[in-house]
């Protein structure tokens, strides 16, 4: 039998809870008030196991309303494939999400140690290369982008650090 | 309480700076909220770090003039693109659109306007008189009492969120856990740090609020296909687009979905975008012609930005109040107000009373300052509505991470926001609200605290909850909300079966 969208958030719920679980045994627990108060594990040991009564009540009550698969099947809609930035037949969005969150994992692991300004031109240069539209792709943009990204992390970098006084990355640049 | 809000239009009127980032607050807030794909959460959490140099006053009146400027500028893109800015304005394209291709957009844009600062006044003022004595009730409160609010509004919300209060609950008991990360506050154990020192402190408010709403939102964005919709240009606005016979026929309109828009803007998780929906079909069911709703009418657009705008002043009631966020906006204010020191709840009143009322003073102002930006600069923002999203994407990323790196100024908090933003994207997906989550985690120290010490409290009298009847009263409230939700899930869920 396939499993309907709540039944898998169900088990997924309840993965999380047992994992929490176990963790919660691991808590170096010191109950200051032995006459009838609570330690520092007893509410994440009450959190999970109300989560797991919950992800079992969703997994019963998802099973038993489910309907046959093939009636789910027939409901939803394949998104028609599109041709990319890169020229082949690919549903722009996982493409998009994979390389966006690439992208800003890259500019977390570089943000201190490239610098707020090197770190965020890189960032903002290829995300705006990342997005636009295959029909705005030029020469001419990819110039625009570029600029654009130094002179706004240039100048976002003054504002913050000479005006407002904030410490930002300094990095190799200075 | 007049004497309090003079001083605050003293202090906010006394000061140019402070009126300066009021207006660029309306001003930008408008923009986000204009802007398809953008919105007010996302807006807030670019501004957020740039208050950390004001003062209490100038930075929150900013912060509140945001919210009101992004409340009022989706019905720009509502009536002139078809698509909603916000989800708060999706009602306005009902009646809007049909009006701007009749070439009544001018027209349609000047009631939106008028309907918006009507909304917002009643919304701002219901605020001031209500919030006040609201938090001095709220002052006798315990940790008892305390403990059956925070039930009762992490039961309301998982109810009123999403289709299913199973998945609801699940969030606010998800939002729960993350905050047990780090110190116990009241025996300072480690939990759930996994031998990393940057968790002991544990996740901050503002990397989860930011991470919730503003990143998952972008990144969302970032992967869907661009809206590719052509913007009406040509109109003209003259003044509100209403006779004054007109505008007295509208008064009962306007009051009745003012209110509707307070009331639920009052209950935490529901907001504006829910406000506009329920004032549209309540002024169409209870119109003399319910035919003519859809064709291009201005009760339509009456109702739905009337509600939404009045459903600002109804959130910041339990924010000011009790500490509750009634939405994703007033969730980054909560995060604004833990910024600079402070902490709304019963006391803040006490704490910092001219500063709350220098923030009322401000609202109002903001509103006025909403009307004169609308009517003045409709046809810049026109041309914003042309400015590509593949732009201000990165952009808001790179803000949102400045706020984020500069709460503690490591990098690890832009992780966290990475985390917070793919969590975010993820239950989404699968359909589990994120309001709930976001309850869960703002209140679950407090559940914790209050449940602890009331516990402690309660070793001499094992029945000493039964004493309490405020908490009894939330406490069964909640059971009550949460007995009904369920019945209700499962009737809509039996006819979808039988459908």
């Amino acid at each position: 039998m396939k499993l309907n969208r709540d039944a898998k958030v169900a088990i997924g719920f309840m993965a999380f809870a047992i994992f929490y679980l176990i963790s919660s045994n691991q808590i170096d627990s010191k109950n200051m008030y032995a006459s009838g108060g609570v330690s520092s594990r007893t509410l994440p040991l009450i959190y999970a196991v109300v989560m797991i009564v919950l992800a079992i009540a969703l997994f019963i009550t998802s099973v038993t309303r489910q309907k046959s698969t093939a009636q789910v099947q027939a409901k939803e809609k394949k998104p028609a494939p599109m041709v990319n930035f890169l020229g082949r037949q690919v549903p722009r969005k996982p493409l998009f999400l994979g390389l966006s969150i690439f992208l800003f994992a890259f500019y977390a692991f570089t943000y201190t140690k490239l610098g707020f300004v090197l770190a965020g031109f890189i960032y903002l240069g290829c995300m705006i290369m990342l997005l636009t539209p295959p029909e705005r792709k030029s020469k001419k943009m990819l110039v625009f982008g570029w600029v654009f990204s130094c002179v706004f992390i240039v100048a976002l970098y003054l504002v913050f650090t000479k005006v407002l006084s904030m410490m930002l990355p300094r990095g190799i640049l200075f | 309480m007049m004497t309090m809000l003079l001083q605050g239009f003293g202090t906010v009127v006394g000061n140019p700076l402070i009126l300066l980032a009021m207006l660029g607050g309306v001003f930008i807030g408008i923009i986000f909220g204009s802007l398809p794909g953008l919105t007010t959460v996302a807006c807030l959490s670019m501004f957020l770090p740039v208050t950390y140099v004001m003062s209490h006053e100038m930075g929150l009146s900013m912060l509140t003039a945001i919210y009101i400027g992004g409340m009022s500028g989706g019905l720009v893109s509502a009536i002139l693109l078809n698509i909603p800015g916000t989800p708060s304005s999706i009602a306005t394209c009902f009646d809007g659109t049909p009006m701007a291709k009749k070439g009544q957009a001018g027209r349609a844009l000047g009631i939106g306007v008028f309907a918006s600062i009507v909304g917002n006044f009643i919304g701002v003022f219901a605020m001031i008189f209500i919030s006040a004595p609201l938090a001095f009730f709220t002052l006798k409160f315990g940790p008892w009492e305390n403990f059956g609010v925070t039930v009762f509004a992490l039961t309301l919300i998982a109810s009123l969120c999403g289709k299913n209060i199973l998945t609801g609950l699940l969030a606010a008991v998800f939002g729960m856990m993350f905050s047990t990360v780090g110190l116990d506050q009241i025996d300072s154990s480690t939990r759930f740090t996994f031998g990393m020192s940057e968790l002991t402190s544990g996740f901050g408010l503002l990397t989860v609020l930011v991470g919730m709403y503003a990143v998952s939102e972008v990144l969302r964005t970032a992967s869907a296909e661009p809206e590719k919709a052509t913007v009406n240009e040509d109109f003209k606005m003259k003044g509100i687009g209403l006779s004054m016979k007109e505008i007295i026929e509208q008064i009962p309109n306007l009051i009745r979905s003012s209110l509707i828009g307070l009331c639920i803007g009052i209950l935490p998780g529901i907001g504006g975008s829910t406000a506009n929906i329920i004032a549209y079909s309540v002024t169409k069911s209870s119109s003399k012609y319910p035919e003519k709703f859809g064709t291009g009418i201005p009760d339509g657009i009456i109702a739905s930005e009337s509600a939404n705008n009045a459903s600002v002043g109804g959130a910041m009631i339990p924010l000011l109040t009790l500490g509750i966020p009634g939405d994703g906006s007033t969730a980054l204010l909560l995060g604004g107000f833990m910024l600079h020191g402070m902490t709304p709840g019963p006391l803040l009143f006490q704490t910092n009373g001219s500063t709350v009322y220098a923030i009322f003073a401000s609202m109002i102002i903001s509103t006025v300052f909403m009307g004169l930006v609308m009517f003045l600069c409709m046809r810049w923002f026109v041309k914003i509505l042309k400015v590509p999203s593949f732009i201000l994407i990165p952009c808001i990323i790179v803000l949102c991470a400045i706020g984020a790196y500069t709460l503690n100024y490591r990098s690890f908090d832009i992780w966290a926001l990475l985390f917070f933003g793919i969590l975010g994207l993820a239950l989404s997906a699968v359909k589990v609200p994120i309001a709930p989550f976001i309850l869960g985690f703002i209140l679950g120290k407090d559940f914790e605290v209050n449940l602890r010490t009331g516990i402690q409290y309660a070793a001499s009298d094992r029945f000493m909850l039964l004493h309490r009847p405020i908490a009894m009263a939330f406490l069964v409230l909640a059971i009550f909300f949460f007995i009904y939700s369920f019945i209700k899930t499962s009737k809509v869920n039996k006819k979808e079966a039988s459908a």
